[in-house]
């Protein structure tokens, strides 16, 4: 049996290692990349699968039961809650005037047209 | 009386959070968890969650495998994008169809493709069924293309498993 604890000994380093690399990989993304839009791509979408590893090799070293439960929340709410933020930073930005490198853009001609969801004229929402 | 009960599955799942969070049974966890969850409720006023179909169970294992495989692929492309070409990285905007009615299916839509590296919806256009889809690192039509095409494969994979209809699906 033992060597079936050394396999799952290395699952967890690989998984440690690699997410340890991507949240590495974010930071000199961070550093070089041109403008907010792109260095929020780099800082917050890897580390999402970054976390999701470093969970997963962490897990087998935690404790049983409600422990390991605790990492699936961390991961969950993770997964809720990144998207929000990407979402607001990314039009606050682009709003701002911060996104730059852009080559197409279908969004700067719809500026003109109010026919944003949140305007006046709109029913509310539904749920 | 009903939006007491529009509310039961999320009091249900804030109290299961709760429980997790403490890690254990205790009588202190639950009687503190009747305190907490109804107050988080009151405090926050969500609108309830009243899904408009039946979600389709079978989608899910594609659905899911599909989403995790995609998000492994483009953290290497966008760790690597930035590692290789760093300022020289181009992006775009472009727009994609998506037609649904529920509010709750088109957040889902929204957060799985945002939550994939490299594509975030920037807004939504309920008026024309579309979403703005920022795209990292664009440098040929194929590079768009195959954005579109995958956040539209995402955005159909989230439809069928909630069960919306489909109309005008078809892929690019």
């Amino acid at each position: 049996m033992i060597w079936l604890s050394r396999i799952a000994d290395i699952l967890a380093a690989g998984a440690l290692l690699s997410g340890g690399l991507l949240a590495l990989l974010a930071g000199l993304g961070l550093l070089r990349l041109p403008d907010v839009a792109t260095r929020l791509q780099a800082a917050t979408k890897p580390q999402t699968l970054g976390l999701m590893l470093i969970c997963a090799g962490v897990a087998p070293f935690y404790g049983e039961g409600a422990n390991t439960v605790v990492l699936i929340l961390v991961v969950m709410f993770q997964l809720t809650t990144a998207p929000i933020v990407a979402q607001l930073v990314g039009r606050s930005a682009y709003r701002a005037g911060h996104v730059r490198a852009l080559v197409v853009d279908e969004y700067a001609s719809r500026h003109d047209q109010p026919d944003d969801d949140t305007g006046p004229n709109t029913p509310p929402p539904t749920l | 009386m009903k939006r007491m009960t529009d509310r039961i599955p999320l009091l249900a799942w804030l109290i299961l959070t709760w429980i997790l969070l403490w890690g254990s049974l205790s009588p202190l966890v639950l009687i503190s968890a009747l305190v907490v969850t109804p107050l988080c409720l009151a405090v926050c006023r969500l609108p309830a969650l009243r899904p408009s179909s039946r979600p389709r169970v079978e989608y899910i294992p594609v659905a899911l495998s599909r989403f995790l495989i995609d998000l492994i692929i483009a953290s290497a492309q966008v760790a690597w994008a930035s590692l290789r070409r760093g300022p020289r990285v181009r992006s775009a905007i472009v727009t994609i169809p998506v037609s649904c009615s529920s509010d709750m299916a088109l957040t889902v839509v929204a957060n799985r493709i945002t939550l994939v590296p490299g594509t975030l919806v920037v807004d939504v256009d309920r008026r024309h069924q579309r979403l703005y889809l920022y795209v990292f690192d664009v440098r040929s039509e194929q590079d768009l293309r195959r954005a579109r095409r995958d956040a539209r494969r995402g955005a159909l994979d989230v439809l069928r498993t909630l069960g919306e209809p489909e109309t005008s699906q078809q892929l690019q």
